[in-house]
């Protein structure tokens, strides 16, 4: 009797142990998990300029939070991806073409520095209605997507700036525009 | 005399002794000022009479390397912004009262920073800013006039740190300043409105946008301002009718009768 209760112990020792290993190496061999998308919203002009409208977009945000920031941009440099609306235009983009942004500093006081190339200066077509929605298409982009962020100082090849493009005052950091921005005409991409 | 400087030192310690004993009642009164402050503005503008005018400041902008916009066929910004403000000029020199002061009269640079001194220096009571507009597509047409709200003269530039107490004068004169600011942006408001007003009756077929917009030299100058784009370089509309001298002197007029409407002038310029 003793001799079988022992067999049956040394059993379930082997089959138990074989469990155990066999799931663990599966466990450490199996592909990384995906990522869940991250809903991110972006601000584009209306068509007919005269305010932003929210779009929303799935990408993957991971690592610290100024390269999720970066990553952010980029989306917002690459315009609206959103389908014709009903009277048949989109949404457009108000960061001229050929802009990069260089990169983001966040202070801890809520402030951050975004860096952006020249072109953003030296293409952009002037008018202050135009800077206007240039300047609140990134910083509110920012604010809404990062809420620690208070405030957003625009900075052009590292330099600070007086103006975009000699109307609209970015000597200091801005805060979020709402007045700008209408939110029934969001759009989903 | 010497009593009369003791009584007023003595009337200086029974104002500010309270101050003193509590810097938090310091701080307190200057929150309660900063509060009111935009009721004051309104509670005076209902009975308030016309600002007096003086002097009157047309900034044409841009000018020289700097371009400001440029049409497809080469017009540009800074030449039609003078082209108004040369005509302007004219109009308020043959029929009304006021020196004017011009931050530029030909097609060189000037620097934002100084075009504030011109104005600043000059003394003057209104301050127009004179642009053509622009757009990200070539579709829009119409005429835009900024003005700075309580949300572009705060933009954390005007706040006051109550905290950071060293010298209760010091604040005061912030305090007063603050206030001075207010009174210059409801009267550029009033401004703007009477612009709209005037453009619709001048140029009724062409659309007019009104907005509030931190623009740079508008908070920096010490006196009610305005920025108008007299149309978009972008659209060929706008430029048809920007090339035409007879929609330039229309500008010029709407501009010349929102000045008269602000000051209270007759039909003849003469001011009250």
């Amino acid at each position: 009797m003793k001799r079988y209760i022992f067999i049956l112990i040394v059993l379930m020792v082997g089959i138990g142990g074989y469990f155990y290993f066999t799931v663990r190496h599966a466990e450490k061999s199996a592909p990384e998990q995906i990522l869940s998308k991250d809903s991110i919203i972006l601000y584009f002009s209306s068509n007919n300029e005269e305010y932003l409208v929210p779009e929303v977009r799935q990408i993957i945000l991971r690592g610290h939070i100024e390269g999720q920031i970066l990553e952010v941009i980029k989306e917002l440099i690459k315009g609206s991806t959103v389908q014709q609306t009903n009277n048949g235009k989109g949404l457009i983009n108000v960061i001229p073409d050929g802009v990069r942004v260089n990169g983001a500093r966040l202070e801890e006081d809520g402030t951050l520095f975004v860096d952006f190339s020249k072109e953003l200066k030296e293409r952009h077509p002037g008018g202050s209605w135009a800077e206007m929605l240039t300047i609140y298409s990134i910083v509110d982009t920012i604010i809404k997507n990062f809420p620690d962020i208070k405030r957003v100082k625009i900075l052009i090849e590292d330099e600070e700036i007086e103006t975009l493009a000699g109307h609209i005052d970015t000597r200091l950091p801005l805060t979020e525009n709402k007045d700008i921005v209408r939110i029934d005409d969001e759009r989903k991409g | 005399m010497e009593k009369g400087k003791k009584k007023k030192n003595l009337l200086k310690v029974v104002f500010f002794l309270p101050f003193l004993v509590s810097p938090f009642l310091l701080n307190l009164f200057i929150l309660f000022l900063i509060f009111l402050q935009p009721f004051l503005s309104y509670a005076s503008e209902s009975n308030s009479t016309p600002r007096d005018l003086k002097t009157i400041v047309i900034d044409p902008g841009h000018g020289g390397s700097d371009k400001g916009g440029e049409g497809r066929d080469g017009i540009l910004e800074k030449d039609i912004a003078l082209q108004i403000s040369m005509s302007l000029k004219k109009k308020i020199a043959d029929k009304m009262k006021l020196n004017v002061v011009v931050t530029r009269d030909k097609d060189y640079d000037v620097p934002l920073e100084k075009r504030v001194t011109i104005a600043n220096a000059g003394n003057g009571d209104l301050f127009i800013s004179i642009h053509t507009g622009s757009a990200h597509s070539d579709e829009l047409s119409g005429i835009g006039i900024y003005y700075l709200d309580y949300e572009g003269v705060g933009n954390e530039s005007g706040e006051i740190n109550a905290g950071d107490i060293e010298d209760e004068k010091k604040d005061v004169e912030v305090i007063l300043k603050d206030m001075a600011r207010s009174d210059y942006v409801n009267e550029g408001a009033r401004l703007s409105e009477l612009l709209q007003k005037n453009l619709t009756d001048i140029i009724p077929d062409q659309k007019i946008i009104l907005k509030p917009a931190p623009i740079s030299i508008l908070k920096d100058v010490n006196m009610p301002s305005v920025l108008i784009e007299a149309g978009n370089i972008t659209n060929n509309e706008d430029v048809k009718r920007l090339k035409d001298r007879e929609y330039i002197n229309k500008i010029a007029d709407a501009i010349l009768n929102s000045i008269k409407d602000y000051s209270g002038a007759d039909e003849k310029g003469n001011l009250k």
